[in-house]
């Protein structure tokens, strides 16, 4: 992805002091009361600008409204939304580079709590009620905390990291241990077990693997994006793995071309289909052989940088961050690649988390 | 999958074993020779696909594009003369079952290298007993390639440099050639070598104005051969500056058109090489200038872009992130894309060093005693990209940008490290895809790498830049970007004290934005590097004030997202 990382993490800022009229500047709190299913997008904003924000979909009513987290809170969701999760009607957003989790209801976005002194925060899985894990950039420890109390516990030392190359990612759970992808500048999946708390074991695929899903056969599903051309830490071709959870043993390897860089693997609801980005959207039967070679969705010479499907209808949503200053699209196509409603949100849509 | 089951007695008729088997026979199986299924030829070339089958005796074969059938043996040669992606299907029957695969024939264009060289067109003339190193540009392909530098016909090296020395007087024909298995480019160029080089010059502009009791520099804005050459400026018959200085600072004060006469005089072996140049200077008077005081209606922003020349870039000409669109292809058009991005709060990269944006306001903007001006930029803490702020009072009056620059001091002016007067010149690569050879006027040379997996546009080289080469000038702050992970993957750029734009400074970031440098007008300093008093300013330049690359980041650029008086903030 490297664009010129400035750029890639910053720009865009709106009327700064000139303008005393920013949209949501007024500092008011807004009802909100969005009751029924529903999508919620993170939008990354700049790094170092401190323009993310949450926005919510409705795909019943096909509506969009934005900056919810700032309409409801009257207070900015920060630098840099990263991912978020729900459970038991709390909404988990990640902010990374303001360091913070933020506990909101997921009806009306208010904010019921925070755990903030974190490193740089990516993703949050919970173990039970009282603990969940939260993985780190720059960091070589995956944080241990308490949702009830919005404290941090512990950490996780994960080996073979130091605090400049640490990078843990997206969890994914198999009974009792979790499973988590270890992507810049990394070659690992890390097995964790839940009751002690320790990396119990490690699986090396290929370089950088960027994301991790498990399917209805209890297969972890990683892609590597391969690196990029000059990385000290190699460049090659990327492939997708399937994993099994029981044994954490790699049973199959899909190869891409060099040069391509896939990401974002996603699952269907009944997770018996996977999907990523490669330039294009591509979707694959967990029990295929070979990887396709037609495109789910053809390349629409941008920037697609986010995925998700509907676990109900199979829809397939795609977020792209145009230019990344720019308020991004995200665009909602059916199972069958037909273009269903397409919407704004806000500055580099990259996640997203169903209600 | 099908299966059919046979009892086999038969076949195991000489096996030592007598235990009576149960075989199956199962449906055929096709094992492709390329993992993904994506194959990938040149246009115009051959390419057989041949997959390892298994189950297969007395299979029938049938390969396939949209229905019809293109081939019926095991292994198929397939060739195409037109791009594009062709979908062939493979079907292998037997009497048991068939499978059916569907590949994907990618044909691409051939990778014939491409091949520049800086200053090829116009050939070089060396002075006898010096020497010159060439360095040839060739565009990367995938296959392995060779090169050759032929000297008169003569292969003198293998490798992307060439040092040639003058040895002896004559012409000299030096030709680099590039080869791979797709093909060849090459590239001509003429050496002379004369027993002295001959002297020359060049004059950016000839006709000068001058404020009263202000300096400006006149003279050669480039000169070669010229070191110990004697200038002579002269108003009339009058003697203004000797020397081997080879610009006056002028410092006329009486108002009014003067003539000057600058010649320049070079002893080469017995000979006298002499050149002239006559210059214009119109001094006018302070109580002249064109003051434009706000109004009610005058508004704080930068209102016009006059003139946006950006060094070659990762991000000049891109579509995606750059936000061009590829009608960028006059200056006009530049300036209306600046405009348009600047509009929209966007940033505008300046490119490599020396790339620069022009804008003006609708009203002068005030010396006020304290800050007077902001520029927006996009740096933050580890990322500053330092960019030279210049400004202009309108002394003319005519509401262009046409006057005397006035560069405004910052944290490094006055140190060694930092160079006035620095020159780069650019050089369009002869293909697309390539990289951007410059030279400077130190003798360095290098390249404003081109950024395949990131920045994929054809050319980092300005497209509405129609001159083959471009040279750029301007003040050179020393670099200071360097890598902190010490394998090239984690890049600082760190900031400096003071005084210039995109740069993430503790001192002049504004109080409410870190993102806008602010500037006193009072910094204004001549070429002397004295201070000059301006009241006002009616335009402000920024230039790249770097000549430096991070690794797989690139060149560092400066990058602008807006101007604005700073009196007339709420700061």
């Amino acid at each position: 992805m490297p664009y010129k990382i400035k750029i890639l993490l910053s720009v865009f800022f709106a009327s700064f002091f000139l303008a005393g009229c920013m949209e949501w500047e007024y500092g008011l709190e807004e009802d909100f009361a969005a009751s029924g299913e529903g999508l919620f997008i993170t939008n990354e904003g700049n790094f170092q600008y401190g323009n993310a924000s949450l926005s919510y979909y409705d795909p019943e009513t096909k509506t969009i409204e934005n900056e919810i987290f700032y309409r409801a809170n009257a207070m900015k969701l920060g630098d840099v939304a990263q991912s978020m999760i729900i459970r038991d009607g709390i909404g988990w957003v990640v902010v990374n580079n303001s360091h913070v989790v933020f506990a909101i209801d997921i009806n009306t976005f208010k904010e019921v709590g925070r755990i903030t002194n974190l490193t740089s925060p990516r993703y949050m899985h919970f173990i039970s009620d009282e603990k969940a894990y939260i993985t780190q950039i720059w960091d070589n420890r995956i944080f241990i905390v308490n949702p009830k109390r919005y404290e941090i516990t512990g950490y996780i030392d994960c080996p073979n990291m130091t605090t400049e190359s640490g990078s843990t990612e997206q969890m994914v759970q198999y009974g009792k241990y979790v499973f988590v992808n270890c992507w810049s500048y990394q070659n690992r999946i890390l097995k964790i077990d839940t009751e002690t708390d320790k990396v119990v074991d490690e699986l090396t695929v290929g370089i950088q693997p960027t994301s991790l899903v498990m399917d209805c056969n209890n297969k972890l599903w990683t892609v590597t994006d391969g690196g990029y051309e000059g990385s000290p830490y190699g460049h090659e071709a990327p492939s997708l793995y399937r994993i099994d959870a029981e044994t954490f043993q790699i049973e199959q390897q899909f190869r891409f071309t060099f040069g391509d860089a896939p990401s974002e693997v996603q699952l269907n609801g009944t997770k018996d289909k996977i999907y990523w980005i490669n330039n294009d959207i591509w979707e694959m039967d967990v029990t295929a052989d070979y990887l396709p070679i037609k495109p789910f969705l053809p390349y629409q010479e941008t920037i697609y940088y986010g995925l998700t499907i509907c676990p109900r209808t199979g829809d397939v949503y795609v977020a792209d961050a145009i230019d990344y200053c720019q308020q991004g699209k995200i665009y909602r196509y059916s199972k069958d690649g037909e273009l269903i409603d397409e919407f704004y949100v806000g500055i580099i849509p990259g996640a997203f988390c169903w209600k | 999958m099908k299966k059919l089951f046979f009892l086999i007695a038969t076949t195991f008729a000489l096996c030592s074993c007598n235990i009576d088997e149960e075989f199956t026979i199962e449906s055929p199986k096709i094992i492709l020779d390329n993992e993904s299924g994506i194959y990938s030829t040149k246009v115009g070339s051959s390419i057989t696909i041949s997959p390892r089958y298994e189950n297969a005796e007395n299979a029938i074969f049938t390969w396939s594009i949209n229905d019809s059938v293109i081939a019926t043996t095991p292994t198929l040669q397939f060739c195409s003369n037109a791009l594009g992606e062709f979908y062939i299907s493979i079907q292998v029957e037997t009497e048991v079952g068939e499978e059916k695969r569907e590949i994907r024939v990618d044909v691409v264009e051939v990778e014939i290298p491409i091949v520049s060289l800086a200053n090829a067109e116009k050939g070089f003339v060396l002075a006898l007993n010096t020497e010159i190193k060439f360095t040839a540009l060739v565009r990367e392909t995938s296959l392995p390639t060779t090169y050759s530098w032929q000297l008169n016909g003569e292969v003198v090296s293998n490798s992307l440099s060439y040092t040639f020395l003058a040895k002896e007087l004559g012409d000299y024909t030096l030709v680099f050639e590039a080869k791979n298995e797709d093909g060849a480019d090459k590239i001509e160029t003429k050496i002379e070598v004369v027993e002295f080089a001959p002297a020359s010059w060049y004059f950016e502009k000839t006709d000068y104005q001058l404020v009263a009791g202000r300096i400006i520099e006149v003279g050669p804005t480039e000169t070669q051969n010229l070191e110990n050459a004697n200038f002579c400026y002269k108003i009339g018959e009058n003697i203004v500056q000797e020397g081997t200085q080879q610009t006056w600072m002028c410092n006329l004060t009486q108002v009014g058109k003067h003539e000057v006469t600058v010649t320049a005089k070079v002893v080469q072996g017995d000979k006298i090489e002499t050149l002239t140049q006559a210059i214009n200077v119109n001094v006018i008077s302070s109580n002249e200038l064109h003051y434009r005081a706000k109004t009610e209606n005058s508004s704080a922003d930068w209102n016009k872009v006059y003139e946006y020349t950006p060094a070659p870039g990762q991000f000049i000409n891109e579509l995606k992130t750059g936000g061009f669109d590829g009608n960028q292809t006059t200056p006009q058009a530049a300036i209306a894309y600046a405009e348009a991005r600047l509009s929209s709060n966007n940033w505008v990269s300046l490119g490599g060093f020396g790339g620069y944006i022009v804008v003006g306001f609708d009203h002068s903007i005030d010396n006020t005693g304290g800050y007077d001006f902001g520029v927006l930029g996009n740096s933050f803490s580890g990322s500053s990209e330092p960019g030279i702020v210049w400004v202009m009072q309108d002394e003319n009056g005519d509401g262009l940008p046409n006057d005397n620059w006035y560069e405004l001091r910052g944290s490094e002016t006055g140190k060694e490290s930092t160079i006035q007067n620095y020159a780069v010149t650019y050089y369009r690569p002869n293909g697309e895809q390539m990289s951007v050879q410059w030279t400077d006027n130190q003798g360095n040379s290098g390249e404003i790498d081109y950024l395949k997996t990131f920045h994929n546009q054809d050319f980092y080289y300005p497209n509405w830049i129609n001159k083959n080469s471009y040279t750029l000038r301007g003040t050179r702050l020393e670099a200071r970007n360097y890598d902190k992970s010490g394998n090239g993957s984690n890049w600082i750029l760190p900031e400096y004290e003071w005084g210039y734009a995109d740069n993430f400074s503790s001192t002049d970031c504004t109080l409410t934005n870190n993102k806008a440098n602010r500037f006193d007008i009072a910094n204004a300093i001549d070429a002397n590097g004295n201070s000059v008093e301006l009241d006002f300013i009616d335009f402000v330049k920024v230039q790249t004030a770097v000549n430096t690359k991070s690794g797989w980041l690139g060149e560092v650029s400066t990058e602008v997202l807006g101007f604005f008086d700073y009196s007339m903030t709420k700061e």
